[in-house]
């Protein structure tokens, strides 16, 4: 998987919560890559491990086994899954996160320009009277009036928090954020200012993006590869255009008739799928999918579900897709 | 909607709902009128804070006392002996027989309405013994019968269970087989898939569809997923801060939307963005998906800024500081709906000056 195209290559990622002999296996054997400069989308139901997956790469949550490579173009390779928290620390000005919950996650006794501040303190960036600047021009770049740094989280609305949780973490100057369903608490009109914005900055500021999401339209809209998960392991990985012109993954393609579309001129009948998301503490033998597979056959539980490369950049865990 | 009324099982006129708080009383819903016939599905949508899910709970007269919410207008609701009834005037412990009888409610987060110490079945049973006045084991019958009509695989087993031992999907299944248990003609669906995933969503919209068409009842379905709507609704009506903006059978609402604010929410949609937006995208000689570095998106319609405080309501058209459409006359009073179509309503004071005129070109923010 080595490409000097890729920031991060995860390898193996792994990460189990609870011990005994049935740990929850949240995260199973996962593998990817994030190019440089591209947004890549991470997507699936509840439990599919997407939010532990972004957990682990900022090392929110300590991964349990495989390697996450992270590989600057002007640095040298490092393997994130291994650095200690303090070893990690400096990456942290690279590697950012935005949070689902914008309700949640800025502090409430903390004035904006206090939320802003810390994250600047703790990379030492625009010390003293550098620092006043700064903040306002952050605000400004998310859509936010400079006089708003006065103010308090309990002062705005959903779409606003989100922008400031944004502005947090375009502070440190990262080049790679992980985007944890920046959308999900938000209403529709409100999405659509947020996507704009996201896609503004993007381009501005040349990030990479990991977008965690369980909305395909958003997903389609915004990203240029995406990762299909389910109970923990890749499903199916492609360009967007294919993955969504041409899901070869089951589970790809349910995931997709699932979703409602918004025009009753296209009305039809679905192949639903049976039953839920089994217990990632017994997850089935083969491939995970297989208990609720429309085209489930007995090879499905033996078979090795690694998923393999079908054609250039495609890759898909299903036996079928030989 | 007017064609149908002679025969609606719901007529709701002129509803309006306020509420105490400290801050003084705010009006959370104002004026809603709109009536449901017998086994259709009207989805009311908007956005939080619309006030869809207050008319709901106005209905059902399930507002807390703590609250202090006064309630005005009329709404009628036929029931199964064919006699009408002003729900919003209705004695407490009549308004108590008909509801989870005649008129039951699915909300949202199944863990927080179902009772989290007692078993599935036995809350199912409560229902039908106080309303079928069945005895204890003809009412564990008809729960099981109950679960097995919502398709819980081993629902001889599950009867017995708590809430906590089954999954999003299974809870959610139980609150429509609560809510159908005394055979409703009107079902309320608060949200019922808001909290589940895409693939769960799907069975459980499947499942009242088919519930829907076997016993002729009417729902009211709540929601702010306007896919949902377009696969699920036969009529709709869009709130916008505590008030209808625009009522339509669900066809012509998609293919022709007159409020602005409904056009900017379909528009601000990445799904139909892409549909409408790529062929134009490409003409202007955009090419998609190619490479991260070409520019090949066009970008999201958004609706500018954010819905008004109901401290502090604009003095005319709510919706009038986020419109792209606005005109000086919007500022002075509230637009009236009007009909612009046989079955559809609109509450706009410039589209009611110039009738649907240009309203084609895209709302830009």
């Amino acid at each position: 998987m080595t490409d000097p195209a890729n920031l991060i290559e995860v390898q193996g990622l792994r990460k189990y919560f609870g011990g005994g002999s049935h740990p929850v296996r949240a995260v199973d054997g996962v593998s990817f890559a994030i190019r440089h400069g591209e947004t890549l989308g991470l997507v699936g139901e509840s439990g599919s491990g997407k939010s532990t997956i972004g957990r682990l790469l900022t090392r929110l949550a300590e991964p349990t086994g495989g390697s996450m490579m992270y590989r600057p173009q002007d640095g040298a390779a490092l393997d994130l899954a291994t650095l200690s928290q303090s070893q990690y620390r400096p990456l942290r000005s690279r590697i950012q996160i935005i949070f689902q919950d914008p309700y949640a996650s800025l502090n409430p006794r903390m004035r904006i320009r206090n939320v802003l501040d810390e994250a600047l303190d703790t990379h030492g960036l625009a010390p003293g009277s550098a620092r006043l600047p700064r903040i306002h021009a952050l605000l400004e770049q998310v859509g936010l009036r400079s006089e708003h740094a006065e103010r308090y989280a309990h002062e705005f609305s959903g779409g606003q928090r989100q922008r400031i949780g944004i502005a947090r973490a375009l502070a440190v100057e990262p080049q790679f954020i992980v985007a944890d369903e920046p959308l999900s608490a938000l209403d529709v009109s409100i999405q659509a200012q947020v996507v704009n914005l996201l896609c503004d900055l993007k381009e501005q500021l040349g990030l990479t993006l990991l977008f965690i999401s369980h909305d395909l339209d958003v997903v389609e809209y915004l990203c240029d590869r995406v990762v299909v998960l389910y109970l923990g392991r890749v499903m199916e990985i492609a360009p967007t255009r294919d993955l969504y012109a041409n899901p070869q993954h089951p589970y790809t393609r349910a995931l997709l008739e699932a979703a409602p579309v918004p025009d009753p001129a296209h009305r039809r009948s679905i192949t639903l799928l049976k039953g839920d998301l089994p217990s990632p503490a017994h997850p089935p033998s083969g491939c995970v999918f297989r208990t609720r597979c429309p085209q489930a056959a007995e090879q499905c539980a033996i078979h090795d579900t690694t998923p393999r490369e079908t054609s250039p950049g495609r890759w898909t865990a299903c036996w079928r897709n030989e | 909607m007017s064609a149908i009324k002679a025969t609606s099982r719901l007529e709701v006129r002129g509803l309006s709902t306020s509420f105490a708080t400290d801050a003084g009383r705010i009006q959370s819903v104002a004026d809603v009128s709109f009536s449901i016939a017998p086994g259709q599905t009207v989805a009311l949508v908007g956005e939080s804070g619309s006030g869809k899910s207050v008319t709901s709970l106005s209905l059902m007269g399930l507002h807390a006392r703590t609250s202090q919410a006064q309630m005005q207008g009329e709404a009628w609701f036929v029931r199964r002996d064919g006699t009408r009834v002003n729900l919003l005037a209705l004695r407490e412990d009549r308004l108590r027989a008909l509801r989870g009888n005649e008129m039951a409610m699915i909300f949202q987060e199944p863990m927080t309405s179902l009772n989290p110490v007692r078993t599935i079945g036995a809350q199912i049973a409560e229902s039908v013994r106080l309303h079928r006045k069945l005895d204890r084991a003809a009412a564990n019958a008809h729960a099981l019968r109950m679960l097995e009509l919502v398709e819980i695989p081993a629902a001889a087993q599950r009867v017995h269970q708590y809430p906590h031992q089954l999954s999003g999907g299974m809870r959610q299944r139980v609150m429509i087989a609560l809510a159908m248990a005394c055979d409703p003609t009107l079902l309320i669906a608060d949200e019922p898939t808001t909290a589940l995933d895409v693939t769960i969503q799907a069975q459980i919209l499947a499942l009242m569809g088919r519930l829907q068409k076997e016993t002729g009842m009417s729902v009211l379905f709540i929601t702010h997923n306007l896919g949902v709507v377009a696969q699920y609704a036969d009529a709709v009506a869009v709130m916008y801060a505590g008030r209808i903006v625009e009522s339509a059978p669900v066809h012509a609402l998609f293919a022709d939307p007159q409020h602005p604010y409904t056009r900017g929410l379909l528009e601000c949609l990445p799904g139909v963005a892409r549909r409408q937006g790529h062929s134009l995208a490409q003409q202007a000689g955009f090419q998609l998906f190619s490479g991260p570095a070409t520019p090949r998106r066009t970008r999201l319609l958004a609706i500018a800024g954010q819905v008004c405080s109901p401290l502090s309501p604009p003095p005319g058209c709510a919706f009038a500081p986020r419109c792209p459409k606005r005109e000086g006359v919007c500022d002075c009073a509230m637009p009236a709906l009007q009909s612009t179509a046989p079955d559809r309503q609109v509450r706009c004071t410039v589209l009611a000056r110039q009738p649907i005129a240009n309203h084609h070109d895209p709302v830009t923010a």
